[in-house]
Protein backbone atom coordinates (compact mmCIF):
# COMPACT_ATOMS: atom_id res chain seq x y z
CA UNK A 1 0.00 0.00 0.00
CA UNK A 2 1.25 3.47 -0.85
CA UNK A 3 1.74 5.75 2.16
CA UNK A 4 2.53 9.43 2.45
CA UNK A 5 5.90 8.59 3.96
CA UNK A 6 6.79 6.53 0.89
CA UNK A 7 5.83 9.32 -1.46
CA UNK A 8 7.93 11.99 0.15
CA UNK A 9 11.47 10.80 -0.66
CA UNK A 10 10.79 10.74 -4.40
CA UNK A 11 9.53 14.31 -4.22
CA UNK A 12 12.43 15.40 -2.04
CA UNK A 13 14.81 13.75 -4.43
CA UNK A 14 13.99 16.32 -7.09
CA UNK A 15 16.05 19.35 -6.31
CA UNK A 16 13.32 21.91 -6.69
CA UNK A 17 13.51 25.54 -5.78
CA UNK A 18 11.22 26.07 -2.83
CA UNK A 19 10.44 29.71 -3.63
CA UNK A 20 9.63 28.91 -7.24
CA UNK A 21 7.27 26.16 -6.09
CA UNK A 22 5.41 28.56 -3.82
CA UNK A 23 4.99 31.00 -6.71
CA UNK A 24 3.80 28.20 -9.00
CA UNK A 25 1.26 27.08 -6.44
CA UNK A 26 0.04 30.65 -6.13
CA UNK A 27 -0.31 30.81 -9.93
CA UNK A 28 -2.14 27.46 -10.00
CA UNK A 29 -4.44 28.80 -7.32
CA UNK A 30 -5.26 31.81 -9.52
CA UNK A 31 -5.99 29.58 -12.54
CA UNK A 32 -8.10 27.22 -10.42
CA UNK A 33 -10.08 30.04 -8.83
CA UNK A 34 -10.57 31.49 -12.32
CA UNK A 35 -12.10 28.18 -13.43
CA UNK A 36 -14.47 28.24 -10.45
CA UNK A 37 -15.40 31.87 -11.26
CA UNK A 38 -16.08 31.02 -14.93
CA UNK A 39 -18.36 28.17 -13.83
CA UNK A 40 -20.11 30.45 -11.37
CA UNK A 41 -20.63 33.06 -14.13
CA UNK A 42 -23.46 30.78 -15.36
CA UNK A 43 -23.19 30.43 -19.15
CA UNK A 44 -26.87 29.92 -19.91
CA UNK A 45 -26.40 29.97 -23.69
CA UNK A 46 -24.35 26.77 -23.64
CA UNK A 47 -26.46 23.57 -23.40
CA UNK A 48 -26.16 21.70 -20.10
CA UNK A 49 -24.95 18.50 -21.77
CA UNK A 50 -22.09 20.41 -23.45
CA UNK A 51 -21.13 22.08 -20.17
CA UNK A 52 -21.13 18.79 -18.22
CA UNK A 53 -19.45 16.81 -21.01
CA UNK A 54 -16.84 19.54 -21.46
CA UNK A 55 -16.15 19.50 -17.72
CA UNK A 56 -15.55 15.74 -17.74
CA UNK A 57 -13.30 16.00 -20.81
CA UNK A 58 -11.31 18.80 -19.14
CA UNK A 59 -10.90 16.60 -16.05
CA UNK A 60 -9.76 13.65 -18.16
CA UNK A 61 -7.25 15.82 -20.04
CA UNK A 62 -5.93 17.21 -16.75
CA UNK A 63 -5.67 13.70 -15.23
CA UNK A 64 -3.92 12.50 -18.39
CA UNK A 65 -1.48 15.40 -18.20
CA UNK A 66 -0.67 14.53 -14.57
CA UNK A 67 -0.10 10.91 -15.59
CA UNK A 68 2.25 12.11 -18.34
CA UNK A 69 4.23 14.31 -15.93
CA UNK A 70 4.58 11.33 -13.58
CA UNK A 71 5.87 9.19 -16.41
CA UNK A 72 8.12 11.84 -17.90
CA UNK A 73 9.44 12.76 -14.43
CA UNK A 74 8.47 16.43 -14.49
CA UNK A 75 7.93 17.11 -10.77
CA UNK A 76 7.29 20.85 -10.96
CA UNK A 77 4.68 20.63 -13.72
CA UNK A 78 3.11 17.62 -11.96
CA UNK A 79 2.48 19.63 -8.82
CA UNK A 80 1.12 22.60 -10.76
CA UNK A 81 -1.27 20.33 -12.68
CA UNK A 82 -2.37 18.57 -9.48
CA UNK A 83 -3.26 21.93 -7.97
CA UNK A 84 -5.21 22.97 -11.08
CA UNK A 85 -6.93 19.54 -11.09
CA UNK A 86 -7.98 20.03 -7.47
CA UNK A 87 -9.63 23.33 -8.36
CA UNK A 88 -11.12 21.87 -11.52
CA UNK A 89 -12.84 19.16 -9.43
CA UNK A 90 -14.20 21.95 -7.24
CA UNK A 91 -15.40 23.85 -10.30
CA UNK A 92 -17.16 20.77 -11.70
CA UNK A 93 -18.93 20.18 -8.37
CA UNK A 94 -20.12 23.79 -8.59
CA UNK A 95 -21.18 23.24 -12.21
CA UNK A 96 -23.23 20.15 -11.31
CA UNK A 97 -24.91 22.15 -8.56
CA UNK A 98 -25.65 24.94 -11.01
CA UNK A 99 -26.99 22.78 -13.84
CA UNK A 100 -29.28 20.73 -11.59
CA UNK A 101 -30.13 23.69 -9.30
CA UNK A 102 -28.98 21.88 -6.17
CA UNK A 103 -29.18 23.58 -2.81
CA UNK A 104 -26.22 25.97 -2.43
CA UNK A 105 -23.99 24.90 0.42
CA UNK A 106 -20.24 25.50 0.28
CA UNK A 107 -19.58 23.13 3.20
CA UNK A 108 -21.28 20.23 1.40
CA UNK A 109 -19.34 20.95 -1.77
CA UNK A 110 -16.07 21.05 0.20
CA UNK A 111 -16.93 17.77 1.93
CA UNK A 112 -17.60 16.02 -1.39
CA UNK A 113 -14.44 17.56 -2.82
CA UNK A 114 -12.36 16.33 0.14
CA UNK A 115 -13.86 12.83 -0.23
CA UNK A 116 -12.97 12.44 -3.90
CA UNK A 117 -9.78 14.46 -4.26
CA UNK A 118 -7.69 12.81 -1.53
CA UNK A 119 -5.71 10.66 -4.04
CA UNK A 120 -4.05 13.85 -5.25
CA UNK A 121 -2.34 14.21 -1.87
CA UNK A 122 -0.39 11.03 -2.60
CA UNK A 123 0.85 12.49 -5.86
CA UNK A 124 1.49 15.97 -4.54
CA UNK A 125 1.63 16.01 -0.69
CA UNK A 126 1.74 19.82 -0.65
CA UNK A 127 -1.94 19.78 -1.57
CA UNK A 128 -2.52 19.10 2.13
CA UNK A 129 -2.32 22.89 2.43
CA UNK A 130 -5.54 23.07 0.42
CA UNK A 131 -7.15 19.77 1.39
CA UNK A 132 -6.93 20.19 5.17
CA UNK A 133 -8.83 23.50 5.57
CA UNK A 134 -11.48 22.47 3.05
CA UNK A 135 -11.90 19.16 4.84
CA UNK A 136 -12.32 21.04 8.13
CA UNK A 137 -14.78 23.40 6.48
CA UNK A 138 -16.67 20.45 5.02
CA UNK A 139 -16.75 18.79 8.42
CA UNK A 140 -18.57 21.87 9.73
CA UNK A 141 -16.94 21.87 13.12
CA UNK A 142 -15.72 25.38 12.51
CA UNK A 143 -16.88 28.21 14.73
CA UNK A 144 -18.33 30.26 11.88
CA UNK A 145 -20.31 27.28 10.64
CA UNK A 146 -22.20 27.01 13.89
CA UNK A 147 -24.86 29.40 12.70
CA UNK A 148 -25.60 27.15 9.76
CA UNK A 149 -25.49 24.04 11.93
CA UNK A 150 -28.23 25.49 14.08
CA UNK A 151 -30.36 26.48 11.11
CA UNK A 152 -29.97 23.02 9.61
CA UNK A 153 -30.84 21.35 12.90
CA UNK A 154 -27.56 19.57 13.61
CA UNK A 155 -28.18 20.08 17.31
CA UNK A 156 -31.71 18.79 17.12
CA UNK A 157 -33.36 16.85 14.34
CA UNK A 158 -31.48 15.19 11.49
CA UNK A 159 -29.88 17.82 9.28
CA UNK A 160 -31.34 19.06 6.02
CA UNK A 161 -28.62 17.81 3.68
CA UNK A 162 -29.40 18.54 0.04
CA UNK A 163 -30.46 15.50 -2.02
CA UNK A 164 -27.24 15.38 -4.04
CA UNK A 165 -25.16 14.72 -0.94
CA UNK A 166 -27.74 12.72 0.95
CA UNK A 167 -26.37 9.20 1.26
CA UNK A 168 -27.88 8.64 4.65
CA UNK A 169 -28.48 12.07 6.06
CA UNK A 170 -28.58 11.41 9.81
CA UNK A 171 -25.48 9.21 9.98
CA UNK A 172 -23.54 11.32 7.50
CA UNK A 173 -24.39 14.53 9.30
CA UNK A 174 -23.25 13.22 12.66
CA UNK A 175 -20.13 11.71 11.10
CA UNK A 176 -19.10 14.86 9.27
CA UNK A 177 -19.81 17.05 12.28
CA UNK A 178 -17.35 15.13 14.41
CA UNK A 179 -14.80 14.23 11.71
CA UNK A 180 -12.69 17.21 12.72
CA UNK A 181 -12.09 15.54 16.08
CA UNK A 182 -11.16 12.31 14.35
CA UNK A 183 -8.70 14.40 12.37
CA UNK A 184 -7.19 15.89 15.55
CA UNK A 185 -6.82 12.39 16.99
CA UNK A 186 -5.29 11.09 13.76
CA UNK A 187 -2.86 14.01 13.78
CA UNK A 188 -1.80 13.28 17.36
CA UNK A 189 -1.36 9.57 16.59
CA UNK A 190 0.61 10.45 13.49
CA UNK A 191 2.83 12.83 15.49
CA UNK A 192 3.55 9.98 17.92
CA UNK A 193 4.33 7.24 15.44
CA UNK A 194 5.21 8.67 12.04
CA UNK A 195 8.38 9.96 10.47
CA UNK A 196 8.84 13.39 12.03
CA UNK A 197 11.32 14.42 9.36
CA UNK A 198 8.64 14.42 6.71
CA UNK A 199 8.24 18.20 6.65
CA UNK A 200 5.97 18.25 3.60
CA UNK A 201 3.26 16.62 5.64
CA UNK A 202 4.17 17.88 9.10
CA UNK A 203 4.03 21.57 8.18
CA UNK A 204 0.45 21.84 6.88
CA UNK A 205 -0.91 19.46 9.52
CA UNK A 206 0.76 21.33 12.34
CA UNK A 207 -0.13 24.74 10.95
CA UNK A 208 -3.81 23.98 10.38
CA UNK A 209 -4.25 22.06 13.61
CA UNK A 210 -2.93 25.11 15.43
CA UNK A 211 -5.02 27.50 13.36
CA UNK A 212 -8.10 25.36 13.80
CA UNK A 213 -7.68 25.44 17.54
CA UNK A 214 -6.86 29.13 17.60
CA UNK A 215 -9.85 29.78 15.38
CA UNK A 216 -12.12 27.95 17.76
CA UNK A 217 -10.47 29.65 20.67
CA UNK A 218 -10.66 33.06 19.13
CA UNK A 219 -14.22 32.84 17.99
CA UNK A 220 -16.53 33.88 20.72
CA UNK A 221 -19.49 33.83 18.42
CA UNK A 222 -20.64 30.29 19.17
CA UNK A 223 -23.21 30.97 21.82
CA UNK A 224 -23.70 34.59 20.84
CA UNK A 225 -25.20 33.24 17.59
CA UNK A 226 -26.69 30.10 19.03
CA UNK A 227 -28.56 31.33 22.04
CA UNK A 228 -31.07 33.70 20.45
CA UNK A 229 -32.10 31.04 17.95
CA UNK A 230 -33.01 28.15 20.17
CA UNK A 231 -35.29 27.86 23.15
CA UNK A 232 -34.00 27.59 26.71
CA UNK A 233 -34.71 23.87 26.98
CA UNK A 234 -32.40 23.11 24.05
CA UNK A 235 -29.63 25.48 25.12
CA UNK A 236 -28.05 23.15 27.68
CA UNK A 237 -28.52 20.18 25.36
CA UNK A 238 -26.78 22.05 22.57
CA UNK A 239 -23.97 22.99 24.91
CA UNK A 240 -23.39 19.37 25.94
CA UNK A 241 -23.50 18.27 22.33
CA UNK A 242 -20.82 20.86 21.64
CA UNK A 243 -18.79 20.00 24.75
CA UNK A 244 -18.87 16.20 24.66
CA UNK A 245 -16.61 15.58 21.62
CA UNK A 246 -14.18 18.21 22.89
CA UNK A 247 -13.90 16.52 26.31
CA UNK A 248 -13.59 13.04 24.77
CA UNK A 249 -10.96 14.17 22.25
CA UNK A 250 -8.98 16.04 24.93
CA UNK A 251 -9.07 12.96 27.19
CA UNK A 252 -7.98 10.57 24.44
CA UNK A 253 -5.16 12.86 23.29
CA UNK A 254 -3.98 13.32 26.88
CA UNK A 255 -4.03 9.56 27.52
CA UNK A 256 -2.18 8.84 24.27
CA UNK A 257 0.51 11.42 24.97
CA UNK A 258 0.93 10.22 28.57
CA UNK A 259 1.49 6.69 27.30
CA UNK A 260 3.94 7.83 24.63
CA UNK A 261 5.61 10.34 27.00
CA UNK A 262 5.04 13.17 24.57
CA UNK A 263 4.02 16.75 25.38
CA UNK A 264 1.21 18.37 23.43
CA UNK A 265 -0.75 21.57 23.95
CA UNK A 266 -3.83 20.05 22.29
CA UNK A 267 -5.73 18.85 25.43
CA UNK A 268 -5.21 22.19 27.17
CA UNK A 269 -6.44 24.07 24.14
CA UNK A 270 -9.51 21.92 23.78
CA UNK A 271 -10.46 22.41 27.41
CA UNK A 272 -9.71 26.12 26.99
CA UNK A 273 -12.24 26.31 24.15
CA UNK A 274 -14.80 24.73 26.41
CA UNK A 275 -14.12 27.12 29.28
CA UNK A 276 -14.24 30.10 26.97
CA UNK A 277 -17.62 29.11 25.57
CA UNK A 278 -18.94 28.22 29.01
CA UNK A 279 -18.04 31.75 30.11
CA UNK A 280 -19.80 33.22 27.09
CA UNK A 281 -22.80 30.99 27.67
CA UNK A 282 -23.33 32.15 31.25
CA UNK A 283 -22.40 35.73 30.40
CA UNK A 284 -24.95 35.82 27.61
CA UNK A 285 -27.60 34.10 29.66
CA UNK A 286 -27.46 36.68 32.43
CA UNK A 287 -26.73 39.88 30.55
CA UNK A 288 -27.99 41.87 27.60
CA UNK A 289 -24.40 42.98 26.95
CA UNK A 290 -23.99 41.10 23.64
CA UNK A 291 -27.18 42.30 22.07
CA UNK A 292 -26.60 45.91 23.21
CA UNK A 293 -23.00 46.16 22.10
CA UNK A 294 -23.27 45.49 18.37
CA UNK A 295 -20.13 44.08 16.79
CA UNK A 296 -18.47 43.15 20.07
CA UNK A 297 -17.97 39.58 18.95
CA UNK A 298 -15.82 40.73 16.02
CA UNK A 299 -13.29 42.22 18.42
CA UNK A 300 -13.20 39.29 20.81
CA UNK A 301 -11.02 37.11 18.55
CA UNK A 302 -8.28 39.74 18.43
CA UNK A 303 -8.48 40.17 22.22
CA UNK A 304 -8.11 36.41 22.72
CA UNK A 305 -5.24 36.21 20.24
CA UNK A 306 -3.38 39.03 21.99
CA UNK A 307 -3.97 37.34 25.35
CA UNK A 308 -2.64 34.04 23.97
CA UNK A 309 0.38 35.87 22.56
CA UNK A 310 1.16 37.53 25.93
CA UNK A 311 0.65 34.18 27.69
CA UNK A 312 2.99 32.45 25.23
CA UNK A 313 5.67 35.14 25.61
CA UNK A 314 5.41 34.98 29.41
CA UNK A 315 5.80 31.20 29.36
CA UNK A 316 8.55 31.20 26.68
CA UNK A 317 6.37 29.18 24.27
CA UNK A 318 7.86 30.43 21.01
CA UNK A 319 5.74 28.31 18.65
CA UNK A 320 2.50 29.33 20.30
CA UNK A 321 3.61 32.96 20.24
CA UNK A 322 4.29 32.76 16.49
CA UNK A 323 0.92 31.13 15.91
CA UNK A 324 -0.78 33.90 17.89
CA UNK A 325 1.04 36.61 15.90
CA UNK A 326 -0.04 34.87 12.71
CA UNK A 327 -3.65 34.88 13.91
CA UNK A 328 -3.42 38.57 14.78
CA UNK A 329 -2.18 39.31 11.24
CA UNK A 330 -4.99 37.18 9.86
CA UNK A 331 -7.50 39.27 11.76
CA UNK A 332 -6.09 42.49 10.28
CA UNK A 333 -6.16 41.04 6.77
CA UNK A 334 -9.79 39.99 7.01
CA UNK A 335 -11.24 43.05 8.68
CA UNK A 336 -10.71 45.27 5.64
CA UNK A 337 -13.78 45.88 3.45
CA UNK A 338 -14.87 43.95 0.36
CA UNK A 339 -14.43 46.63 -2.33
CA UNK A 340 -11.78 46.05 -5.00
CA UNK A 341 -9.74 48.98 -3.60
CA UNK A 342 -9.92 47.54 -0.10
CA UNK A 343 -7.92 44.55 -1.26
CA UNK A 344 -4.90 46.79 -1.95
CA UNK A 345 -3.88 47.57 1.69
CA UNK A 346 -4.20 43.88 2.56
CA UNK A 347 -2.02 42.87 -0.37
CA UNK A 348 0.51 45.60 0.51
CA UNK A 349 0.74 44.10 4.04
CA UNK A 350 1.27 40.66 2.43
CA UNK A 351 3.87 42.06 0.01
CA UNK A 352 5.79 43.71 2.88
CA UNK A 353 5.76 40.44 4.87
CA UNK A 354 6.88 38.45 1.81
CA UNK A 355 9.60 40.94 0.82
CA UNK A 356 11.02 41.16 4.35
CA UNK A 357 11.00 37.37 4.55
CA UNK A 358 12.76 37.15 1.18
CA UNK A 359 15.57 39.48 2.18
CA UNK A 360 15.98 37.79 5.57
CA UNK A 361 15.71 34.37 3.86
CA UNK A 362 12.89 33.35 6.19
CA UNK A 363 10.86 30.71 4.40
CA UNK A 364 8.10 30.52 6.99
CA UNK A 365 7.19 34.20 6.73
CA UNK A 366 7.61 34.19 2.95
CA UNK A 367 5.09 31.35 2.87
CA UNK A 368 2.87 33.19 5.32
CA UNK A 369 2.79 36.31 3.13
CA UNK A 370 1.83 34.32 0.03
CA UNK A 371 -0.86 32.32 1.84
CA UNK A 372 -2.34 35.49 3.35
CA UNK A 373 -2.51 37.04 -0.12
CA UNK A 374 -4.29 33.91 -1.38
CA UNK A 375 -6.79 34.06 1.47
CA UNK A 376 -7.41 37.78 0.93
CA UNK A 377 -8.10 37.22 -2.78
CA UNK A 378 -10.47 34.40 -1.82
CA UNK A 379 -12.36 36.73 0.51
CA UNK A 380 -12.57 39.36 -2.23
CA UNK A 381 -13.73 36.76 -4.75
CA UNK A 382 -16.53 35.80 -2.41
CA UNK A 383 -17.96 39.30 -2.78
CA UNK A 384 -17.25 40.19 -6.40
CA UNK A 385 -20.13 40.90 -8.80
CA UNK A 386 -18.84 40.25 -12.35
CA UNK A 387 -17.64 36.65 -12.12
CA UNK A 388 -17.13 36.25 -15.88
CA UNK A 389 -14.50 39.01 -16.14
CA UNK A 390 -12.91 38.09 -12.83
CA UNK A 391 -12.58 34.44 -13.93
CA UNK A 392 -10.83 35.41 -17.17
CA UNK A 393 -8.58 37.81 -15.28
CA UNK A 394 -7.61 35.14 -12.73
CA UNK A 395 -6.94 32.45 -15.35
CA UNK A 396 -4.93 34.89 -17.50
CA UNK A 397 -2.81 36.16 -14.64
CA UNK A 398 -2.30 32.63 -13.31
CA UNK A 399 -1.14 31.27 -16.67
CA UNK A 400 1.14 34.29 -17.11
CA UNK A 401 2.63 33.71 -13.67
CA UNK A 402 3.14 29.99 -14.38
CA UNK A 403 4.85 30.75 -17.70
CA UNK A 404 7.06 33.43 -16.12
CA UNK A 405 7.97 31.22 -13.18
CA UNK A 406 8.77 28.22 -15.37
CA UNK A 407 11.01 30.44 -17.48
CA UNK A 408 12.54 31.74 -14.28
CA UNK A 409 13.38 28.23 -13.14
CA UNK A 410 15.72 27.97 -16.12
CA UNK A 411 17.64 31.04 -15.01
CA UNK A 412 16.92 31.04 -11.27
CA UNK A 413 20.05 29.13 -10.36
CA UNK A 414 22.15 32.10 -11.35
CA UNK A 415 19.98 34.51 -9.32
CA UNK A 416 19.87 32.42 -6.14
CA UNK A 417 23.51 31.37 -6.32
CA UNK A 418 24.49 35.03 -6.51
CA UNK A 419 22.29 35.81 -3.51
CA UNK A 420 23.84 32.95 -1.54
CA UNK A 421 27.32 34.22 -2.36
CA UNK A 422 26.40 37.60 -0.86
CA UNK B 1 2.83 -0.70 -9.29
CA UNK B 2 2.71 2.42 -7.12
CA UNK B 3 2.30 4.63 -10.19
CA UNK B 4 -0.46 2.39 -11.55
CA UNK B 5 -2.45 2.72 -8.33
CA UNK B 6 -1.95 6.48 -8.29
CA UNK B 7 -2.94 6.81 -11.93
CA UNK B 8 -6.14 4.86 -11.40
CA UNK B 9 -6.90 6.94 -8.30
CA UNK B 10 -6.58 10.06 -10.46
CA UNK B 11 -9.73 8.96 -12.25
CA UNK B 12 -11.71 8.61 -9.01
CA UNK B 13 -13.06 12.20 -9.10
CA UNK B 14 -13.97 11.84 -12.80
CA UNK B 15 -15.81 8.59 -12.09
CA UNK B 16 -17.66 9.85 -9.01
CA UNK B 17 -18.72 13.12 -10.63
CA UNK B 18 -19.76 11.35 -13.86
CA UNK B 19 -21.96 8.97 -11.82
CA UNK B 20 -23.47 11.98 -10.02
CA UNK B 21 -24.19 13.66 -13.36
CA UNK B 22 -25.83 10.54 -14.81
CA UNK B 23 -27.94 9.93 -11.71
CA UNK B 24 -29.15 13.54 -11.60
CA UNK B 25 -29.80 13.51 -15.34
CA UNK B 26 -31.90 10.34 -14.92
CA UNK B 27 -33.79 11.94 -12.05
CA UNK B 28 -34.48 15.08 -14.10
CA UNK B 29 -36.51 13.14 -16.70
CA UNK B 30 -39.43 12.09 -14.49
CA UNK B 31 -42.94 13.50 -14.81
CA UNK B 32 -43.05 17.28 -14.40
CA UNK B 33 -44.90 19.01 -11.55
CA UNK B 34 -45.19 22.75 -10.81
CA UNK B 35 -44.90 24.23 -7.32
CA UNK B 36 -45.58 27.91 -6.53
CA UNK B 37 -42.66 29.70 -4.86
CA UNK B 38 -41.54 32.86 -3.05
CA UNK B 39 -37.93 33.99 -2.54
CA UNK B 40 -34.87 36.23 -2.89
CA UNK B 41 -31.40 36.04 -4.51
CA UNK B 42 -28.01 35.62 -2.80
CA UNK B 43 -24.77 34.17 -4.22
CA UNK B 44 -22.93 30.85 -3.87
CA UNK B 45 -19.12 30.74 -3.80
CA UNK B 46 -18.86 27.86 -6.29
CA UNK B 47 -21.90 28.11 -8.52
CA UNK B 48 -22.60 31.85 -8.73
CA UNK B 49 -25.86 33.75 -8.24
CA UNK B 50 -29.10 32.03 -7.48
CA UNK B 51 -32.62 32.68 -6.27
CA UNK B 52 -33.48 31.23 -2.93
CA UNK B 53 -37.04 29.91 -3.31
CA UNK B 54 -39.50 28.55 -0.81
CA UNK B 55 -42.39 26.32 -1.95
CA UNK B 56 -45.75 28.02 -1.46
CA UNK B 57 -48.10 25.07 -0.96
CA UNK B 58 -51.17 27.24 -0.47
CA UNK B 59 -50.96 28.37 -4.11
CA UNK B 60 -49.87 25.03 -5.56
CA UNK B 61 -52.24 22.89 -7.61
CA UNK B 62 -52.27 19.60 -5.71
CA UNK B 63 -54.33 17.77 -8.37
CA UNK B 64 -51.11 17.11 -10.30
CA UNK B 65 -49.98 14.72 -7.56
CA UNK B 66 -51.28 11.24 -6.70
CA UNK B 67 -54.53 11.23 -4.67
CA UNK B 68 -54.74 15.02 -5.22
CA UNK B 69 -52.51 15.53 -2.17
CA UNK B 70 -49.37 17.71 -2.20
CA UNK B 71 -46.46 15.53 -0.91
CA UNK B 72 -44.92 18.37 1.12
CA UNK B 73 -42.62 16.08 3.08
CA UNK B 74 -40.97 14.88 -0.15
CA UNK B 75 -39.86 18.43 -0.95
CA UNK B 76 -37.29 20.59 0.86
CA UNK B 77 -38.22 23.76 2.70
CA UNK B 78 -36.06 25.83 0.36
CA UNK B 79 -34.62 25.49 -3.16
CA UNK B 80 -31.98 27.32 -5.14
CA UNK B 81 -32.35 28.33 -8.77
CA UNK B 82 -29.14 29.52 -10.50
CA UNK B 83 -29.42 32.60 -12.70
CA UNK B 84 -27.25 35.40 -14.04
CA UNK B 85 -26.82 38.40 -11.76
CA UNK B 86 -28.43 40.82 -14.25
CA UNK B 87 -31.54 38.62 -14.53
CA UNK B 88 -32.22 38.48 -10.84
CA UNK B 89 -34.00 41.86 -10.48
CA UNK B 90 -36.62 41.09 -13.16
CA UNK B 91 -37.21 37.59 -11.84
CA UNK B 92 -37.34 38.68 -8.21
CA UNK B 93 -40.13 41.13 -9.07
CA UNK B 94 -42.15 38.32 -10.65
CA UNK B 95 -41.42 35.90 -7.81
CA UNK B 96 -42.54 38.49 -5.27
CA UNK B 97 -45.70 39.09 -7.34
CA UNK B 98 -46.56 35.43 -6.82
CA UNK B 99 -46.57 34.38 -10.48
CA UNK B 100 -43.50 32.14 -10.33
CA UNK B 101 -43.52 28.37 -10.17
CA UNK B 102 -40.71 25.88 -9.99
CA UNK B 103 -40.99 22.97 -12.38
CA UNK B 104 -39.73 19.72 -10.88
CA UNK B 105 -39.01 16.31 -12.32
CA UNK B 106 -40.83 14.23 -9.75
CA UNK B 107 -41.34 10.58 -8.99
CA UNK B 108 -42.26 9.13 -5.61
CA UNK B 109 -39.23 7.67 -3.85
CA UNK B 110 -36.76 10.05 -5.53
CA UNK B 111 -35.67 13.55 -4.65
CA UNK B 112 -37.47 16.11 -6.88
CA UNK B 113 -35.04 17.73 -9.35
CA UNK B 114 -35.64 21.32 -10.55
CA UNK B 115 -35.96 21.53 -14.34
CA UNK B 116 -37.20 25.10 -14.90
CA UNK B 117 -38.53 28.28 -13.35
CA UNK B 118 -41.88 29.25 -14.85
CA UNK B 119 -43.03 32.88 -14.96
CA UNK B 120 -46.72 33.22 -15.87
CA UNK B 121 -46.55 29.70 -17.26
CA UNK B 122 -43.55 30.27 -19.55
CA UNK B 123 -39.91 29.31 -19.05
CA UNK B 124 -37.82 32.01 -17.37
CA UNK B 125 -35.46 32.03 -20.39
CA UNK B 126 -38.36 32.92 -22.70
CA UNK B 127 -39.51 35.53 -20.20
CA UNK B 128 -36.05 37.12 -20.12
CA UNK B 129 -35.83 37.07 -23.94
CA UNK B 130 -39.21 38.82 -24.20
CA UNK B 131 -38.14 41.52 -21.75
CA UNK B 132 -34.97 42.39 -23.74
Amino acid sequence: MVTLNQIKPSEAGNKENYWIMVLLYFASFLVGLGIVAEVAANWQNIPDAVKLGGALVAMLINAGAIWWTMKADKPILKQVLCCVYAFLIMGVIGLIGQVFHLHANAANACFLWALISWPLIFISPRLLWLWTPLFFFGCRYMPYMVNEMVSEGVFGDAGNIPPFYRFDNAILNVLRTYLAFVFILAYEIWMNFADKNNKTIVRPLRCYSGLFLLGMYGSASFFAHLLPKIDAARQMGAYFEFALPIVITAGLVYALNCKMKRKSFMPLFLIGILLQNMYIYFFYKHSSFWSDWFGAEEYLPIVFCVLIWIYALYNHMSKLAKLAVFSIILWFVFTFGDHVYDIIPSLIVCAVITSCAYFRRNRKWFNTGIILAVLRILVYYGNVENLQHLGLYLIGSGVLLIATTLLLTKYSKIIWEKKDEK
Amino acid sequence: MKNKILTSLLLLPVFVLAVCMLRLNYMSHFEKVEVAVQGYDPKDFFSGYYMYLRPDWEHTDCTQFADNVCPKSNFNNTYTFYIKREQSDKLTQKVNAGVAKLQFSYSAGFEPIITDLLIDGQSFMEFIEEKK
